[in-house]
């Protein structure tokens, strides 16, 4: 059984425009999954969606079943969106103090989470004085202390600097496996060798489903942000089982 | 001209983030500010904007006649309070007694998005808002363009018209970023901040193209067509994918 399945999914603006048109999407126990697409093309709403936050929306009107089978953790594209607490360890704290977790547990919990990421040198620190960068790493770090058992993750790496940048990467690539992932991006460069699956989402519909040298045709086509080499490449109509996809 | 001279920064019980800074722009370029998080590349701006009163120093925009500076900031959210982007994109024009249909148009369409023109910013997706953001600096026609990480969330498109449409303004644009790629295609100069202040300050190539200066160390990544031009031995590296792609089939 799919740890995540969306069947037929439509989501509806406020001017009745659908944003989201019967996309069906299914995600295995540690599969890794790229959500890829232009802007506005429905990617955030999607993960929104797989994650049970657009019911109740004002304005949208969503049909379709989406069905999970295990937990969720969702880290927000905008990192604000979901930091509550003054202080760092108090904010990832939170989730846990939620679910009823021992104190000593949440600690212990926080603490090999934080080196895992490598981020324990922001455990005292106030959220406010953070930077952008260091607010993605501390809601990620708020959502891996959960454990869940899916990660979505909504431009995980939008407005990093090239190290916590590395950081977000290997987090990815040490999870892998371990812990389903649905990772949105649209400047895909550092992902197309990381991923099992890609669902390409073109103006709200599925466009391309496949492996990432399946889809990048598709890629291409949705104004996805490909790595350089890839550009060249698909540009000069070389084969593609012989186009980079990294570089 | 922009002339920065002797620039200290001190945050309230926070930590001193320039000491002397020191740089002048030419008039009409595009300077990247680059950088690891945290070594004040979005306060450069705030203080450039006026935001900020510089603790020590003073930056000096043309010759100080009440120059205008638009300044779009790194959450785009920040930036958006009409009922609709058209409202949005009218606000700075209409503050200036500028030609207000004609300056959101033009701004619209330059970074095509006029098919949002009615729709509630708010409502619309964070590369979407982004630029509308950056449409309602452009309608403005200041005399210096800042823009806060103005690529994040952008898709191949966007990221294309935003550059190209920055490429034509003929007015200062100082653009805080850690698009390496971006920086390398469209911007005339870069200056690299770190802790200890300014790092390093030149042409686009002599800083993102140069072997010897380390940028992993300061939270930024090699340009990929630089690392492309590197790996098949050509020099200088092309500045987009065209134009690698004409160096190859001339090579043949």
């Amino acid at each position: 059984m799919s740890l995540l399945a969306a069947r037929d999914v439509t989501v509806t603006g406020p001017d009745a425009d659908p944003i989201l048109q019967n996309v069906s999407l299914s995600i295995e126990d540690g599969e890794t999954v790229l959500l890829a697409g232009g802007s506005g093309s429905g990617k955030s709403l999607l993960g929104l969606s797989l994650c049970g936050l657009l019911e109740n929306r004002p304005g949208l009107s969503v049909t379709g079943e989406v069905e999970r089978s295990g937990s969720v953790g969702l880290l927000f594209q905008d990192p604000r969106t979901q930091l509550v607490r003054e202080r760092v360890r108090s904010d990832v704290a939170f989730g846990l103090e939620n679910r009823g977790v021992a104190p000593e547990r949440i600690h212990e919990l926080i603490d090999t989470w934080a080196e895992r990421l490598s981020v324990t040198h922001l455990l005292d620190r106030e959220i406010a004085g953070l930077s952008r960068g260091e607010r993605t790493l501390v809601a990620l770090l708020g959502v891996l202390v959960t454990e869940p058992d899916v990660i979505v993750l909504d431009e995980p790496l939008a407005a990093l600097d090239a190290t916590n940048r590395s950081l977000v990467l290997d987090t990815i690539d040490s999870l892998r496996g371990e812990t389903a992932l649905l990772v949105t991006e649209q400047h895909v460069s550092p992902l197309l060798t990381r991923v099992d699956r890609v669902l390409v989402l073109e103006d709200g519909e599925v466009g391309a489903m496949g492996s990432a040298r399946e889809v990048l045709p598709a890629l291409k086509r949705a104004r996805v942000r490909l790595p350089f080499s890839t550009q060249v490449a698909l540009e000069r109509d070389v084969p593609i089982e012989q186009v980079p996809l990294t570089g | 001209m922009i002339e920065i001279t002797d620039l200290t920064f001190e945050y309230e019980d926070g930590p001193r983030v320039f000491d002397g800074l020191s740089v002048d722009i030419e008039s009409g370029q595009t300077i990247a500010v680059c950088g690891a998080n945290g070594t004040g590349k979005s306060t450069l701006l705030r203080l450039l904007a006026g935001l900020l009163e510089p603790t020590a120093g003073r930056i000096q925009i043309g010759d100080g006649d009440d120059p205008s500076v638009g300044l779009a900031p790194e959450t785009p959210a920040d930036g958006l309070f009409a009922a609709t982007v058209r409202e949005e994109v009218a606000f700075f024009p209409k503050n200036r007694d500028l030609d207000v249909d004609t300056r959101v148009e033009g701004a619209l369409s330059a970074l095509g998005i006029e098919h949002l023109a009615d729709r509630t910013p708010q409502n619309l997706s964070e590369g979407q808002k982004r630029l509308v953001t950056v449409a309602s600096v452009l309608s403005g026609a200041p005399d210096v363009v800042g823009l806060d990480e103005p690529t994040s969330g952008l898709d191949a498109e966007s990221w294309r018209r935003l550059g190209e449409r920055l490429a034509d303004l003929s007015e200062t644009i100082m653009l805080v970023t850690h698009d390496t790629d971006f920086a390398w295609q469209y911007a005339d100069r870069v200056l690299v901040l770190s802790e200890q202040g300014k790092e390093r300050y030149g042409t686009t190539s002599a800083v993102l193209a140069d072997p010897e200066f380390d940028l992993g160390a300061h939270g930024l990544r090699v340009p990929e067509a630089v690392t492309w031009a590197r790996a098949h031995d050509v020099d200088p590296p092309p500045r987009s994918v065209g134009a690698a792609v004409d160096l190859l089939e001339g090579s043949e």
